[in-house]
């Protein structure tokens, strides 16, 4: 299908119901669980099966897609949250080990920094730069990653391990 | 800054950083200068990589949040509520957020009484006013001791709605469960509760849509309490409604049917799945495997694994048939379903486990084992005296009715009997005396045959549990034999007396088979086999007449046969054996299969279609189909057929698994460890652990069953390598073929002898 129709529907149909599903199960109260962005993309896709517009579009590429909306709605979240903090940036979104482990060293990720950190990386290099929105955004494994950017999941290991190191660099520079 | 290449960088970062550490930044120095832009670049970038283990490891989370938070958000979303009151109830703290809306911690404070309630508060769009409305009128309908009770609700103003519920202090089920540490019995009241709980709401016609663990507490009073009626549905509300048509979007995936997965409209059979799910869960403490599904989106429940962590077979087809992916096979409702638990629990027979008459009437014995012994016993009696009886008579024309009468009484007592446990001397004693009695009235009687036909089966019954090594046994083979031979030679007598020719010749047969099946047991296999095929051959003339559909007494006579040349390595001649009882199982399902259709048809024509049962094999036949399916896969294994091998021993598991006859157990272990075997070929080391521990909890369950029988313990005991392997995440492949003896297959395919006391 072309890629504009596509795009057009999604920013039109697909980031707003993104937004409103995240929102649901971000303020859904449910004690010791945490919620899996994964589930938020399919449950968005879900949602949209029925629109008519979508029925033809490939799954892989609307995970793609998908998982830039999830992105931006996470980083949106941790706007506004550190913006209700008065300052105090602490993110709503942490990673799963801080709840194990000490909380003060690298476990805290703070979002808006990543986020702007991967707009540099895309100029370098897109592939990175979507291998980590899909792995750490979306929660995909390096096989279903392989699958959706149709490239090796070689590649994907390298890529990977290439742009956390360098993101895990310019983080703590 | 010069361009760089990144390619050029990325490429030098991965090629240095597979080499040692200590050898990275030699390996940098073969490939650019030291100092050079990129030297420094990529030396950076290795110094960071060893630093950056856990750095964006797991994809990202979302976490809960604590109560102050969730404070923030209720007072950014809503109107700032705490403090205020509603009503006589003033709102004190947020509890937190339901689907739509806050919930508040709230106390009276009219001063008539203290009560603290939960307030849900939504101010809203009209969508979710439209779900949150629905969610209190079905909340109002449902007034049930384990439903949170809705107390009141209303109005604030046009767009913020509000109702009062009472407040449920407590821990999830599956929490609850862990904590308390509850047993199997205590785990399935508590399930059975949710299930009447759930049953009520179906009578409502409501569908809770989303039975999980986090919506089902237990509060301190140890009261089950059902929450979050959020996504319910109403059972007639079909028509294509915008509104529950969006909320039957929302699921959750480890707890879901098939077809709420691929989101058609909400029944009862959902509720009854999650339900399955949901035992599984609470028996196993284990969260519901998943497994990625190519028609739906989110990972769909993986059935078969998740069946693999209840370890009770009876439990486990409740789960399955709760769980089953035709709608129309799960039970019909909530109630069915708590129905078949609480048999279990009463040792009835459970629904899911098919209804053959054995299991039936077998969960009976378990249920009043003492009611059981007395009851024969006297049955017994009723035997005996009425051979008297009888004898008075002297009725020599009904020598068929006696025989069945008779025969069947003690075949049927002792098949009984045979079932409980340490019952071998017992049994033993009990034939002693009927043979006796029986032996004394067939002198008296002189040439009665129907007398006769009885002291032979008695006679035979009493070989078996004298010394014939398959069967549970007092260990003595020559008074065995002994008394085989009496039997043979008193069916041999009466013969040409007999009208049931075929029963005749089948009786002996059977004599002469078990005489066969010990010699070869004691060791003299060629004159065993010898013995079955005389067998055959006579039997060859005996059916020359009769239809192959109609030759099913036969079949166990061909198993018997191919299984010892199976011993004999000739693998071809068990095959054509084997064929040849397929061919008469096959021809008898055939012309089942006619004749249910045509019997079918004329149910249909006379208009009693609903009263139509379908005709079946014979249960009798069950163990020598049973056996067939196993030897036709043993036979497969050995000749290298696997996939056949594997297919059979499936077959045998899933129809014939459930037998709790002590016959099919033994078969299921071999089975199980012949799967094992199969899995090692394919160096799946994981699959054969878990069948080896399969085929140590079968021999388990019988050495709790009979624990005097010491051949049973031994294969029950857990070995010092068995346990290793066990206890291992990658069990050595060797010691797992040691143990399962693989390499000497037959080993695991012979029926075990079961005596402790015999020699050889």
């Amino acid at each position: 299908m072309p890629a504009p129709a596509f795009h057009a529907i999604f920013s039109a149909t697909v980031y707003p119901e993104l937004k409103r599903i995240a929102a649901r199960h971000i303020y859904r109260n449910h004690r010791n669980q945490t919620l899996c962005p994964t589930a938020l993309v399919n449950e968005a896709y879900l949602k949209l099966y029925k629109h008519k517009n979508l029925e033809a579009i490939d799954h892989s590429h609307f995970m793609a897609l998908s998982s830039r909306c999830i992105r931006q709605v996470l980083v949106d979240y941790a706007r506004e949250r550190g913006a209700q903090k008065r300052g105090n940036n602490q993110p709503l979104l942490t990673l799963k080990e801080e709840l194990v482990s000490e909380p003060n060293e690298q476990n805290n990720v703070d979002l808006i920094l990543l986020d702007s950190l991967m707009h540099k990386l895309k100029e370098r290099d897109p592939t990175q730069e979507q291998v980590v929105e899909l792995r750490f955004f979306a929660g995909m494994k390096n096989t279903e990653i392989a699958d959706t950017l149709n490239i090796s999941v070689a590649t994907v290991k390298r890529k990977w391990v290439m742009a956390k190191t360098w993101l895990f660099r310019e983080m703590n520079q | 800054m010069a361009k760089i290449d990144f390619d050029h960088i990325e490429d030098l970062f991965i090629l240095c950083l597979e080499q040692p550490l200590k050898r990275q930044l030699v390996c940098l120095k073969q490939h650019c200068e030291e100092g050079d832009e990129v030297y420094e670049e990529v030396k950076s970038l290795l110094a960071a990589h060893a630093r950056s283990n856990t750095f964006l490891s797991e994809p990202i989370q979302i976490e809960t949040f604590s109560t102050a938070q969730k404070n923030k958000i209720c007072r950014k979303r809503q109107m700032d509520y705490l403090g205020k009151t509603i009503g006589v109830y003033q709102l004190d703290e947020i509890l937190g957020h339901g689907g739509m809306g806050c919930v508040y911690l709230a106390h009276r404070i009219d001063g008539e009484y203290e009560q603290d309630v939960a307030i849900k508060i939504v101010e809203s769009s009209t969508l979710e006013t439209q779900l949150f409305k629905r969610e209190r009128q079905i909340l109002a309908q449902l007034n049930h001791p384990n439903i949170v009770t809705l107390l009141d609700g209303g109005t604030l103003n046009s767009n913020i709605h509000y109702f009062i519920m009472e407040l449920v202090e407590g821990v999830s089920i599956d929490e609850y469960i862990q904590t308390n540490k509850l047993d199997t019995r205590q785990t399935l009241e508590l399930i059975i509760k949710l299930g009447l709980v759930i049953q009520e709401a179906h009578r409502h016609g409501i569908i809770h849509c989303d039975i999980k663990p986090a919506n089902i507490l237990i509060t301190d009073k140890g009261t089950l309490k059902l929450l979050d009626f959020g996504i319910a549905q109403h059972l007639n509300n079909n028509e294509a409604n915008e509104e529950t048509a969006e909320q039957s979007f929302a699921l959750t995936p480890e707890y879901s049917s098939p077809s709420r997965h691929r989101q058609y409209t909400p029944v009862i059979g959902d509720d009854i799945f999650s339900l399955g799910i949901l035992l599984s869960h609470a028996l196993s403490g284990q969260v519901p495997d998943t497994s990625i599904s190519k028609h739906t989106p989110f990972p769909e429940p993986n059935i078969n694994k998740i069946s693999t962590h209840i370890d009770d077979y009876e439990l486990r087809q409740v789960f399955l048939k709760a769980t089953h992916e035709d709608e129309q096979q799960r039970y019909a409702s909530a109630q069915s379903f708590v129905s078949d638990l609480q048999n279990y629990l009463d040792h009835r027979a459970v629904n899911a486990v098919s209804n053959r008459s054995l299991y039936v009437l077998q969960k009976h014995i378990r249920r009043n084992p003492q009611y059981w012994i007395i009851a024969s016993i006297m049955l017994f009696v009723i035997v005996i005296s009425g051979s008297f009886w009888l004898n008075q008579l002297q009725i020599e024309t009904e020598t068929k009715q006696i025989r069945t009468l008779t025969q069947g009484m003690i075949d049927d007592l002792d098949n009984t009997l045979e079932e409980l446990p340490q019952t071998t001397t017992i049994r033993q004693k009990l034939i002693e005396v009927a043979n006796s009695r029986i032996s004394q009235l067939s002198l008296k009687t002189g040439n009665n045959v129907a007398i006769q036909i009885m002291h032979a089966g008695t006679l035979s019954r009493l070989a078996e549990v004298t010394g014939h090594p398959y069967a549970l046994n007092q260990g003595d083979v020559e008074g065995a034999l002994n008394y085989y031979r009496q039997a043979l030679a008193i069916y041999r007598s009466v013969l040409d007396k007999r009208e049931d020719t075929i029963n005749a010749e089948i009786d002996i047969a059977h004599i002469q088979r078990k005489i066969a099946e010990i010699t070869a047991y004691e060791g003299n296999l060629r004159e065993g086999l010898k013995g079955m095929i005389d067998i055959r051959l006579r039997l060859d003339q005996v059916f020359k007449n009769i239809p192959l559909e109609k030759q099913l007494p036969r079949v166990m006579f061909y198993i018997v046969e191919a299984h010892g040349y199976f011993h004999m390595s000739d693998l071809n001649y068990s095959d054509g054996l084997l064929q040849k009882a397929w061919a008469i199982v096959q021809a008898h399902e055939e012309s089942n299969s006619i004749a249910n259709a045509a019997a079918k048809r004329k149910a249909k024509e006379a208009g009693e279609e609903a009263d139509f049962q379908e005709k079946e094999i014979d249960p009798i036949y069950n163990l020598p189909i049973a056996f067939l399916h196993e030897e036709t896969g043993h036979l497969a294994f050995l000749k290298g057929q696997y996939d056949t091998a594997e297919h059979q021993y499936f077959t045998v598991l899933n129809k014939y698994g459930g037998d709790d006859l002590w016959k099919n157990k033994r078969r299921v272990a071999r089975v199980h460890n012949g799967l094992a075997c199969l899995a090692m070929r394919d160096n799946n080391t994981i699959a054969a652990k878990m069948y080896l521990e399969q085929r140590i909890n079968a021999y388990k369950k019988l050495s709790e069953k009979y624990p005097t029988v010491k051949y049973l313990k031994d294969k029950a005991t857990v070995s010092k390598e068995i346990k290793q392997i066990i206890k291992s995440e990658q069990p050595d492949p060797e010691m797992l073929n040691r143990v399962l003896s693989c390499d000497n297959p037959l080993k695991f395919m012979i029926p075990p002898l079961t005596t402790g006391k015999k020699s050889k």
